[in-house]
């Protein structure tokens, strides 16, 4: 889990380029608005939500309490001092952010009721949402996101969003509801990146009455959201209550308390007999044992994660990975169906671009290599390893419950076409000490893509660019590629070159090699639960708690 | 006898100064913690402040001083992903672990005694070699194969038992059996010897003969005696169960100190795997030390036998 | 001699030895169209996997047989390591008394209170468990033992008559200590020795469990009990074989070992 923490990080952290757009300045999100996600093909295993949070709720009393078994409880609800992603999403439950993704996909206002971009797209200009109350009853005005850039910019932690907050080069508060963010440059991200999951606006006065306003709040946190914090017990559980005076969509569930079960075993059984309403990550050799279960639902959610192989061609001893031919080889000499099947047991989506099919940025055309041992060995012929070739790869166990398996049908599939690959499986923190020296030592790395912000340049740069975060490529043809797309005004058009770009540089190229888009598989009690909507595309389902409908 | 306690117990501060020394070598030789915590996207000024912040400048002899002063004070340093003191991470999750190590006990001794009782009577008997062939499979298979297998058949197969996670008295049978079979093993062995050796001697026979009832002779004379080699070895059992209790609590999935050990063994927080290993050592120095002292009360001539 | 347990340990050896002659197929070869084949009795099994396939579509008899191979190599290179490091400062504590003696014994007191698996858990995590890591990690924790069986032995063959004329006779202390004091003391080295073998096949069972043993893809019996865990309501068989190798392995060594103290060494019948 520390790795695909590290990944959301780079994710948020990747460069930007400067982006030259000529922007109109209209009230609307102009750039988040014409990057919404395109319809979904019907390969959804689910479909999307219908609701949203803004709809004029009919007020209702929360009731009752929902268990929910997860990998973990994380360590705590700071927004600025989070180590672990997956867990650390819990905290977005508690705080908000100006901004929020619809179930739809689309980025909709939440602490902010609107935003104005100046003409010349140097600044911005948020209109806050006022009445809002922390929940200690404190207002919620225009000096709470002035303390949180505040805070955020100086946080002792390695805050995740901190490079971001450095694009905003001052902040001033017009009047109490009124905020003006002088940009550096226009980047249109912007909506996008002030939602909950990067910025959630923490209480001035009561962050700073805090003995330690650095540390306190990861365990006593005060935000605006949806759920109230009642009380942490780091990696036992964690018990959040319904805000009753929220001013979106109230929830109908009073309690949530969320139990750290990292054993899939024991969190599935503890479904069956009950004790959990609703778990997570039901790993793939227990689908057909939760399906059998009475009272209980499971859902194959489609999200954003792609699990991709990374060939290392920074490194100028890796010959044999600086060769398309031979990363080409890699992809027909793996059988991806069959582990679809075998190992995943149809929990996952045999993946051909980097982006996930339904979000932006996905390209339907590029066709994944099919299972071909003989191409895969004439192209190694091809490139001089008919006699064989000797890689070494690294990869982190964290990244799903069957990495290990994966990577030994990997092993052998390869093993078949006279690659000898070996994996080393190390840990979430060694592995990111290979990130800054560009995996020197290694072939190839395992990691988990996840498009967590609407814009695939980032996922584009971040990946294959030589100054993109997690590239393991230095590659500068690649880089002439990418450099000029983000300069495209036009947003179509930029769409369009991205894709382009992907179709090449994936198709092609074989820059990454995506293997598989896993669904998020979730369990539920349906005689607890009578309606569970899920948002699609994401894997962090604790926003979807909003709107469970209890029996 | 003072002398002989005064020297336990130096020999037991020298032990946990060494264990101290190993763990502050170890958690020091690899890894910079400043280059953890950071990540990928470090910048220097930063760098070098977590570094001072986590005085990893000083010399090394000045830091295992401060560590030394800390770990008196009960600071055993801070966890770096849960940010809070490790030794509170630790005392948080050792309910869970003693829970599991009381319960495993206290089942080992429930089979245990009666077994090597009832083995010294009926000596060389079927029960007798039962009692042997448990004893050495016991001490045979690892105990982490004794619970995939009690998950496979009882939680499984018969679907009897819960497979893990700790939650209401049925959570602890399976892994208490697990865990309390190595130990029962040893303790059924000794209970068996020593029972032999009691009923040979001269009280004994003496009770006997003066027309003592068979189950009173055993039961209460014979059992009693034979009870101070047992008492002790349990001592030392109790504290072998704590840090066995570490693996079994992998298989159950029992969210105990081994659990989070082997999570920070994994993510590198060495605080609290520092923590982990002094607190285990300290409370297995501790059991020896009290075990040593009991057992020189109780019976002034062992401690040559035990030297 | 015992019979059973002194054949399963010739099997065994024999097994590690010719692993690639005896193992029906290579240990890291396998199809996932074959996965999770149960054992050839069972329905849908076959004779081409004796005992099953695992998740990977690997024959589980030819891993457990190159188990063999780990655990006992493991075992025949650390076990000398661990006498070589406790002998030698057993024997120097015991011949030479003092300072030395108090010093190395309180070293080894030290050292036996700490809870072994615990420590070498944080060794393997922390400097990382390669084949040769964990052969030094298994002698670190070892060597105490060897240190206090062979002190006391020392401390009693000193003063025997022999030695006192090989002293007077002008012999030098490492002449003594290598030619008279060792040949008296070595029979209860390798009775404890041989009583270790079964420890250490359960120690690397036990970090191969946790995943800082040996890595993967190498078969070891613990990490075969870790794969399994997923699968373990499943495919039974994934969990009993490697795990029913080591318990057979470990009790046939004790059993030898016990034979052997009985005819090398009953005054360790204590112990």
């Amino acid at each position: 889990m520390r790795k695909s923490y590290r990944k959301m990080l780079g994710l948020a952290l990747a460069p930007t380029l400067a982006v030259l757009v000529a922007c109109g300045g209209g009230a609307a999100a102009p750039t988040a608005t014409r990057l919404a996600p395109q319809p979904s093909p019907t390969t959804a295993p689910r479909a999307t939500a219908a609701a949203t949070p803004t709809s004029a709720p009919a007020r209702v009393v929360p009731t009752g309490q929902l268990n929910v078994g997860m990998r973990g409880t994380g360590v705590g609800l700071d927004p600025h001092f989070q180590a672990q992603c997956h867990y650390a999403t819990w905290y977005t439950r508690i705080f908000e952010g100006l901004t929020n993704r619809a179930p739809s996909g689309k980025i909709e206002p939440a602490l902010a009721t609107s935003w104005d971009f100046a003409p010349d797209g140097k600044s911005v200009t948020w209109k806050l949402r006022k009445g809002v109350k922390f929940h200690n009853g404190d207002d919620f005005t225009a000096s709470d996101v002035l303390w949180t850039i505040e805070r955020g910019r100086t946080h002792p932690s390695p805050y995740l969003y901190r490079t971001q907050l450095d694009r905003v080069s001052k902040t001033t508060a017009v009047d109490d509801y009124t905020v003006r963010m002088d940009l550096g440059a226009y980047f249109f991200e912007l909506p996008d990146g002030w939602m909950d999951v990067f910025f959630g606006m923490v209480p001035e006065k009561y962050t700073k009455s805090l003995a330690n306003p650095w540390n306190d709040l990861q365990r006593q946190p005060v935000g605006t959201g949806p759920y109230k914090f009642v009380e942490l017990k780091t990696n036992d559980y964690f018990t959040i209550e319904a805000n009753e005076s929220y001013w979106g969509m109230v929830s109908k569930v009073k309690t949530f308390k969320t139990v750290s079960v990292p054993d899939a075993t024991t969190r599935v059984t503890m479904l069956k007999t009950g004790q959990m309403d609703i778990v997570e990550y039901v790993p793939p050799q227990m689908l057909d044992d939760v399906k059998k279960m009475p009272n209980v639902t499971l859902e194959l959610i489609k999200a954003l994660d792609t699990l991709i192989l990374m060939p290392v061609t920074a490194q100028p001893a890796n010959l044999a990975m600086k060769d398309k031919r031979v990363r080409q080889a890699l992809w027909y000499a793996q059988d991806v169906d069959t582990m679809v099947d075998k190992l995943w047991r149809g929990s996952a989506i045999k993946a051909n671009d980097l982006i996930a099919p339904g979000f932006v940025g996905h390209n339907d055309k590029i066709t994944p290599h099919p299972y071909d041992p003989a191409k895969a060995k004439k192209l190694l012929a091809e490139a001089g390893f008919a006699g064989g070739l000797k890689l070494r790869g690294a990869y982190s166990s964290g990244t799903t419950a069957i990495t290990d398996e994966w990577m030994e049908a990997t092993r052998l599939y390869w093993a078949d076409v006279g690659i000898d690959m070996k994996w080393e499986k190390l840990e979430g923190a060694a592995m990111s000490e290979l990130t800054p020296r560009k995996y020197q030592g290694y072939d190839m790395y395992v990691s988990n893509s996840r498009n967590i912000g609407y814009d695939p340049i980032r996922d584009l740069t971040f990946w294959i660019h030589s100054k993109g975060g997690q590239s393991s490529h230095a590659n500068p043809e690649w880089d002439k590629m990418i450099d000029p797309i983000s300069l495209i005004p036009d947003p179509a058009a930029r769409l369009k070159a991205i894709v382009d770009a992907y179709a090449v540089l994936v198709g092609e190229e074989v820059s990454v090699l995506p293997v598989f888009h896993p669904l998020y598989t979730v369990a539920y009690r349906n005689d607890k639960i009578k309606e569970f909507p899920m948002t699609q595309g994401w894997s962090v389902y604790p926003r979807n708690l909003n709107y469970i409908v209890p029996r | 006898m003072q002398r002989y306690l005064l020297g336990r117990l130096v020999q037991s501060i020298f032990t946990i100064l060494f264990v101290l020394l190993v763990v502050f070598v170890i958690v020091r030789l690899k890894g910079d913690p400043a280059a953890v915590m950071l990540g990928e996207n470090r910048d220097p000024e930063t760098y070098a402040a977590v570094r001072r912040s986590l005085h990893l400048d000083d010399p090394i002899h000045v830091q295992f001083g401060a560590f030394l002063g800390k770990v008196f004070r009960g600071d055993l340093g801070y966890s770096w992903y849960q940010r809070r003191p490790a030794l509170e991470v630790m005392l948080e999750r050792f309910p869970a672990t003693l829970q599991l190590a009381g319960a495993a006990f206290f089942f080992s001794l429930l089979l245990a005694i009666p077994l090597g009782v009832v083995a010294a009577i009926k000596r060389d008997t079927i029960y007798d070699r039962g009692l042997k062939i448990f004893a050495l499979l016991g001490q045979a298979m690892p105990t982490f194969w004794v619970g995939l297998l009690l998950i496979v058949f009882v939680a499984g197969y018969l679907g009897l038992l819960p497979a893990g996670g700790r939650g209401g008295p049925s959570h602890l049978i399976l892994p208490a059996i697990a865990l309390g079979w190595f130990p029962a093993a040893a303790i059924a062995r000794l209970t068996r010897s020593a029972m032999l050796d009691v009923l040979d001697s001269d009280f004994i026979k003496m009770a006997r003969v003066k027309g003592v009832p068979e189950q009173m002779v055993i039961w209460k004379h014979a059992v009693k005696n034979a009870a101070i080699p047992v008492v002790t070895l349990m001592g030392l059992q109790i504290a072998g169960l704590l840090s066995g209790a570490v693996v079994t609590e992998q298989v159950f999935a029992w969210p105990g100190v081994g659990w989070i050990t082997i999570q920070s063994i994994f993510g590198r927080d060495f605080p609290v795997v520092q923590a982990a290993v002094i607190l285990l050592a300290a409370i297995h120095i501790a059991a020896n030390l009290v075990v040593d002292i009991v057992y020189v009360y109780l019976d002034p001539r062992v401690r040559y036998l035990r030297r | 001699m015992p019979l059973i347990p002194a054949t399963i340990i010739a099997v065994m050896l024999f097994f590690a030895a010719f692993a690639p002659v005896v193992a029906p197929s290579p240990p890291n070869k396998g199809s996932l169209k074959e996965a999770l084949r149960p054992p050839a009795w069972s329905q849908g099994g076959s004779w081409r996997y004796p005992l099953g396939t695992d998740y990977a579509g690997r024959d589980i008899l030819s891993r457990v047989i190159y188990g063999a191979r780990v655990s006992l190599s493991l075992a025949a290179l650390s076990i000398p390591m661990g006498v070589l490091l406790g002998v030698s400062l057993g024997v120097v504590a015991g011949y030479f008394g003092g300072w030395a003696d108090i010093f190395i014994m309180r070293l080894v007191d030290a050292a036996l209170s700490m809870p072994g698996i615990l420590l070498a858990m944080v060794l393997a995590g922390v400097f990382g468990a390669s084949f040769l890591n964990l052969v030094i990690i298994i002698a670190m924790v070892s060597w105490p033992g060897y240190a206090r069986i062979s002190r006391g032995e020392t401390l009693s063959v000193r003063e025997r008559d022999f030695v006192g004329l090989a002293r007077v006779a002008g012999c030098s202390t490492p002449h003594i200590l290598v030619r008279h004091i060792l040949p008296n003391i070595i029979n209860s080295i390798v009775v404890l020795a041989t009583l270790m073998v079964g420890s250490v096949i359960l120690l690397e069972a036990a970090l191969s469990f946790l995943g800082i043993g040996i890595r993967p893809p190498t078969p070891t019996w613990g990490g075969m009990l870790n794969e399994a865990r997923g699968y373990i309501t499943k495919a039974w068989w994934l969990a009993v074989f490697p795990g029913a190798a080591i318990a057979v392995t470990v009790l046939s060594i004790n059993l030898f070992g016990d034979w052997l103290r009985d005819r090398l060494d009953p005054k360790l019948r204590q112990v």
